[in-house]
């Protein structure tokens, strides 16, 4: 477990470090010069006023002119001590910006997570449970429903009848806790199908197998063998889906914070696009990428934790 | 030793060998397409039928309510909405599809180089899935329509560029199962050439899982394309895509619902159709394991 | 306990599948009882029914089952105090038994709470019972999982677990299928040793006889869902009165009585079944009385009851044991060539396993050399995981051995180009035992058998298809079957598709790897008899690998003993079977029920099997003979007699043992 445990942590900096290069790639592709936006619309002077030198000098002072490597390693520097830039908009560091917004977000996510866990885990059990009746049709129905559903048009849909009909939330959006339950429930519902479905199909499998009959054959009631046994084999490699979950969660924050008004980061780096707040955007991409490799390499130390055959090592020859 | 054999006596009639073939019908199998064809029946025959022009301006009308003359209503400029919704149903629809077949060219491709050959080939082909399945697809789609500029070309080179990916795992795993499987063992026993193996044993394996995930993906390429369009980085107006007409009709919210809710709807359709579908394949290819994609 | 006409059916939508028809028996307080027949004769159905576990859409249409004289109605709620005093074991896979995420401790503790014991003594009542079933170490297997035990201590373990509460009956399904011949040995003798001191009665459901034989007073044939022979153990095997069970008895392989007999045909289909005799399209006997005539009713003739109109009549249908006659065993046959057309020499071959995170490498094969003539069947025995398969795909170079050579005919395979190689496997064949898995589900059988002549561009299109139909009815799969899909056969026929297209290329040389371990009795002596009579009209070379060296005797000329990737002993069947030399050997056939050796004694102390010396002999942890020397030295393989080799470092004390094949006698 230990050793695992290393080899997994280690096996994120090789990742981290080509995705970082990526996204720096990705930037110095753009086309566009960033000191042209930079004076653009900050100095309020038009860009052919201002001399060449005077953009060279500022190209030097952002070490635009370094050598690609020079600049990818000092970049890597900066980010290493949380040095993001400044925001070409607000003129603030890029890092307070983020901070600020930060909880909103999280907040935002961990709601919808939960609305996914309550919505998810039962109907994948009772799904499993009444495989092939009535009710599990139901339920596979209302999930491929749920799933088909644009997060953007459920928002818009259900802020009109919140918002404009029945006037029980702002639509000018906001941060309070009123404020953000209609938006987890639309995120969570982004979220919750495929962990519905695939709790479902875990549990159906656990099901069949032999020391399912062998418990009740002792005598174990239903339930007991359904809790105590079947669930507690079947909901272990679901939290393998919860990485996925964190970037779907992630995409899905950016779509439900504008159409909620809610000022969070997703808000925010929507805002920076239309803005051409280079650095935001930058920033935000290395903020998106490192929360998905952070999720994955926790879901993959949790469920080695969880699982015993993992943990305890299965042995080679089983 | 002879487990399979045991498992199945374990189900007595399950030996029953015919049985299989006797699989009910999916309702969800039929239900998709015909809810898929109907769809695609009026976005690609649709305009030609109806008459009124997508692209007409007549100010007059202008943010007009469903009625007999426009069942959908009319947008701001008094364009007629179903004719609109049924124009972006072509770009939706046509890019999400092109988008997949692009994914799935990668993908396979990719997937089955390394599964077959294995080693280093495997080991660099893996290594950079491994980097970009760190990446988010739609924030990448989007933060590279930021820094590129707002197009749908930028949004589709971001999502190709990314979701080939799924597909290069799922086709490696299944080439990697197959290689180890009795009858392709038999075939190379039989002295059957690499190629011949990888053409006729293997290939014919991928094909079922890939198709179920792709069905069912086509549909989360549309979200991902009208979603990047709604939030004004992917298809530009005047394009009538789904996604860039929700962004629009969003400015007239309270007066003009119907402008939201109708693109809206042909979305939802579209992906329950290739949903229901995906699931209803699924069903039939392997109606045993009914796991989620992961 | 007493079962009275009892009828299950799947309902399904092909039509409603009548698992069992009126099946009745009484099972006397300590008695033991065997339920034995061929796969998909509802034993297993039988079993699940009995404790109310028939898994959707089963159901019982009728009869009673009752307890003590006390009726249960036979529904899931309505068997529910059943199954607290009726214990079923489920262990044909002993490992999926136990929940693979609790541990041995978890589960124990909640059975035992089930069944009313205190908090504070369950640990010690847990202690207890690990220890009656003979498991060394209690404290240290109370907190394993299921996966750090081997196949052999999860049997017991669940065997514990079905004891905590007491039971009066016992229900054991194929307790020992899964499991190596040596520790289903171990895991018979404690159920027997458990039911004398515990007095519940014990219904065994097997599909192997000999283990029905040396363990049971009473069994029940079950063919197609009914009852065919119910009677005394020891009557009902050596004078069978239904034809079934007869034909059955025929199918064992015994070495010394020449070839099993092979029954024809497959058993029916289940779905809406007209109500005649089962048996009557593979019966000897059958006339116009079965035909015409509804299925028998169960009838008591003698000790037992039969359903059938014609009874058998023969006093005795199999000789009754004796020492094995050598001679008898196969006929030294004598070879028109002494040239061996495939020769292995020193192979090795190591295998990585586990991941990357914690893998190891085990050696799989250590120095095997072997050799077969043109003509000849060498048989190949030996347990789970002693590289009998490595080694089968080593010698047609499947997998490329790390050192040593593989020639065939004198060419070189180990050192031939891809090109080559491919070019020479049509004179090399495999036989797999997974028969269903090495064909491919989409391809209907007749492209199956022609595609080795694709390969090789041999013929045409049509004259393909016409060679291969040839092959195809001469291991008997009649025409009508050519044109169907794997699925539509049974296991059995999919073996004999298999054997077709190894032939059609007529190879010089067969690798059957555990060819029979997926088939049922009837259809292994079917396939028996195939192998046999085509190696006599083609003169291939046949490699027969297999766990069982009952078969192996049965059918082969030479046989070489394998443990743990190493040869130990290899010499003429005849000698194997009469006078094993190697203690391992004699161990082999000590386990196969009914056979006794005298000479030294030979009961092994092997428990798991975890005591294997790194460099030292295999065996050394488990034979009674162990000196020293065998911890720290590989015995090496030498000649005790020309013809005769042994690895191990006391032949020059081993005592002449002789071997008494009861199996006979009982069966």
């Amino acid at each position: 477990m230990l050793r695992y445990s290393v080899r997994r942590i280690l096996a994120i900096v090789p990742i981290s470090l080509a995705a970082s290069l990526l996204i720096f790639a990705l930037v110095r592709l753009a086309p566009a010069d960033p000191v042209d936006i930079m004076f653009s619309p900050a100095e309020g002077v038009s860009l052919n006023q201002i001399s060449p030198e005077a953009k060279d000098r500022r190209r030097a002072e952002l070490g635009l002119l370094d050598p690609a490597p020079v600049q990818y390693i000092k970049w890597l520097g900066r980010i290493a001590r949380l040095d993001l830039g400044t925001s070409f908009g607000t003129r603030a560091p890029i890092v307070d910006d983020m901070a600020r917004r930060l909880p909103v977000t999280a907040s935002l996510g961990l709601t919808a997570f939960g609305v996914m866990l309550v919505v998810a885990v039962p109907l994948g059990i009772f799904g499993a449970v009444r495989q092939g009746r009535a009710s599990d049709h139901g339920i596979r129905l209302v999930l491929l429903v749920i799933a088909a559903m644009p997060s953007f048009w459920t928002g818009l849909l259900l802020l009109y009848l919140f918002g404009v009909k029945w006037h029980v939330i702002s639509i000018a959006g906001g941060s309070g806790f009123k404020q953000l339950i209609l938006p987890a429930i639309v995120l969570g519902g982004v979220i919750a199908p495929t962990v519905a479905r695939f709790l479902r199909a875990s549990m159906i499998s656990q099901l069949g197998r032999l020391y399912v009959v062998f418990a009740q054959a002792q005598g174990l009631s239903e339930r007991k063998v359904l809790w105590r046994h079947a669930v507690r084999v079947a909901i272990l490699p679901v939290v393998t889906l919860f990485g996925l979950s964190f970037a779907g969660l992630l995409t899905g924050s950016v779509i439900v914070e504008s159409v909620f008004s809610i000022p969070g980061l997703g808000k925010w780096v929507v805002d920076a696009i239309s803005a051409r707040d280079y650095p935001a955007i930058q920033a935000y991409m290395l903020f998106a990428v490192a929360v998905v490799v952070l999720a994955n390499l926790l879901v993959d130390l949790s469920y080695a934790w969880l699982d015993p055959r993992i943990r305890l090592g299965e042995s080679p020859r089983g | 030793m002879g487990n399979r054999h045991v498992a199945k006596s374990a189900l007595g009639w399950r030996g029953g060998p015919r049985l299989r073939s006797f699989a009910p019908r999916s309702p969800l199998l039929t239900s998709g397409t015909v809810l898929l064809g109907l769809i695609a029946v009026a976005v690609s025959v649709g305009s030609l039928v109806f008459s009124v022009d997508a692209f007409e301006f007549r100010t007059t009308t202008a943010l007009a309510p469903p009625s007999a003359e426009h069942w959908f209503g009319t947008d701001r400029f008094g364009r007629d909405m179903f004719a609109r919704v049924l124009e972006g149903g072509r770009v939706s629809i046509g890019t999400a599809s092109a988008a997949m077949v692009a994914i799935l060219v990668i993908g396979v491709t990719l997937g089955s180089i390394a599964g077959y050959a294995g080693r280093w080939v495997d080991g660099v082909i893996m290594r950079v899935v491994d980097v970009l399945i760190a990446l988010p697809s739609f924030i990448v789609a989007l933060v590279a329509a930021g820094l590129f500029g707002a197009s749908l070309k930028v949004v589709l080179i971001a999502i190709i560029g990314l979701w080939w990916v799924s597909y290069a795992r799922i086709t490696r795993g299944v080439v990697l199962q197959a290689k180890e499987q009795l009858h392709v063992v038999a075939a190379r026993a039989a002295g059957a050439s690499p190629m011949t193996i990888l053409v006729r044993e293997v290939l014919p394996q991928v094909v079922g899982p890939v198709v179920v995930v792709a069905t069912i993906d086509v549909g989360h390429v549309i979200l991902a394309i009208a979603g990047l369009s709604f939030l004004g980085v992917g298809a530009q107006p005047p394009t009538p895509e789904w996604g860039t007409m929700l962004s629009e009709g969003r400015e007239y919210f309270l007066s003009a619902p119907h402008l939201m809710i109708f693109p809206g709807l042909a979305i939802f359709l579209t992906v329950l159709a290739t949903n229901l579908l995906g699931e209803g394949l699924q069903e039939r290819l392997d109606p045993h394991s009914l796991a989620g994609r992961g | 306990m007493e079962v009275n006409d009892l009828h299950v059916e799947y309902a399904t939508p092909a039509g409603s599948v009548k698992a069992l028809q009126g099946v009745s028996f009484r099972l006397m307080p300590g008695e033991t009882l065997a339920i034995v027949g061929e796969s998909g004769c509802g034993k297993s159905t039988l079993a699940r029914a009995l404790v109310g576990l028939l898994q959707p859409p089963g159901h019982v249409l009728s009869g009673s089952i009752r307890l003590n004289g006390e009726e249960f109605e036979t529904t899931f709620s309505g068997l529910n105090p059943m199954r607290g005093r009726v214990a079923t074991l489920v262990l044909q896979d002993p490992r999926d038994s136990l929940n693979p995420v609790l541990t041995i401790r978890a589960q124990l503790n909640m059975v035992l709470a089930h069944h009313g014991i205190r908090r504070n003594k369950r640990s010690d009542y847990s202690i207890r019972l690990l220890r009656r079933v003979h498991l060394a170490d209690p404290k240290r297997v109370l907190s394993s999982y299921p996966f750090q035990l081997s196949g052999g201590m999860c049997q017991r373990v669940a065997l514990a677990i079905a004891l905590a509460g007491d039971p009066q009956v016992l229900i054991a399904d194929e307790p020992t299928t899964a499991l190596d011949v040596q520790v289903q040995a171990g895991i018979l003798r404690l159920m027997h040793e458990l039911q004398r001191e515990r007095r519940f009665s014990l219904i065994l459901i097997s599909h192997d006889l000999g283990v029905v034989a040396g363990a049971c007073e009473k069994v029940l044939v079950l063919y197609a869902g009914r009852l065919v022979e119910y009677g005394p153990t020891e009557d009902v095997l050596t004078h069978p009165k239904h034809p079934y069970t007869a034909a059955l008895i025929g199918c064992l392989p015994i070495p010394g009585r020449g070839l099993p007999q092979a029954l024809p045909g497959l058993a029916p289909n289940l779905i809406e079944p007209p109500d005649r005799c089962p048996f009557i399209p593979r019966c000897e006997f059958a006339d116009d009385v079965c035909r015409t005539n509804t299925h028998p009713d169960v009838e008591q003739i003698d000790s037992r009851q039969v359903a059938c109109y014609h009874p058998v009549q023969r006093a005795e249908v199999v000789p009754s044991g004796s020492t094995l006659d050598p001679s008898s065993i196969q006929p030294g046959r004598s070879l028109e060539f002494d040239e061996p057309v495939l020769e292995a020499i020193d192979l090795r071959k190591r295998y990585r396993v586990g991941g990357l995170i914690r893998g190891t490498t085990v050696d799989a094969l250590r120095k095997v050399s072997l050799k077969v003539i043109h003509g000849e069947t060498v048989g190949l025995v030996g347990e789970t995981g002693c590289g009998k398969s490595t080694l089968a795909r080593c010698l047609l170079v499947l997998d490329r051995p790390e050192e040593g050579t593989v020639s065939l005919d004198g060419i070189n395979l180990t050192d031939v180009d891809g090109r080559t190689l491919r070019s020479l496997r049509r004179r090399a064949q495999p036989v797999f035992q997974d028969a269903r898995a090495c064909l491919n589900p989409g391809r209907r059988i007749v492209d199956i058998v022609q595609e080795p002549l694709r390969y090789f561009r041999i013929g045409t299109k049509s004259q393909r298809r016409n060679r291969a139909r040839a092959q195809l009815r001469s291991v008997g799969i009649s025409d009508e079957l050519h044109m169907s899909r794997p699925r539509a056969l049974s296991t059995g026929q999919c073996q004999k598709v298999a054997i077709a297209r190894a032939l059609v290329t007529n190879p010089d040389f067969l690798v059957c790897d555990e060819p029979l371990s997926s088939l049922d009795l009837s259809a292994q002596a079917q396939v028996i008899a195939l192998l046999s009579d085509l190696q006599k009209e083609n003169g291939f070379g046949m490699l027969f690998i297999s766990h069982d060296l009952a078969v192996i005797l049965t059918i082969c000329d030479r046989v070489v003993v394998m443990l743990e990737g190493r040869v130990m002993e290899s010499s003429a069947a005849a000698d194997i079977g009469s006078q094993p030399a190697h203690p391992y050997t004699r161990a082999l056939l000590q386990s196969i029920p009914g056979v006794v050796t005298d000479g030294q004694e030979m009961e092994t102390t092997k428990s798991n099997g975890l005591d294997r010396p790194a460099n030292g002999c295999p065996f050394a942890g488990a034979c009674p003979l162990t000196i020293e020397r065998c911890w720290t030295e590989t015995p090496e393989l030498h000649d005790l007699t020309p013809g005769h080799s042994i690895a191990c470092h006391r032949s020059a004390e081993l005592q002449p043992t002789s071997v008494v094949w009861n199996t006979g006698a009982a069966i």
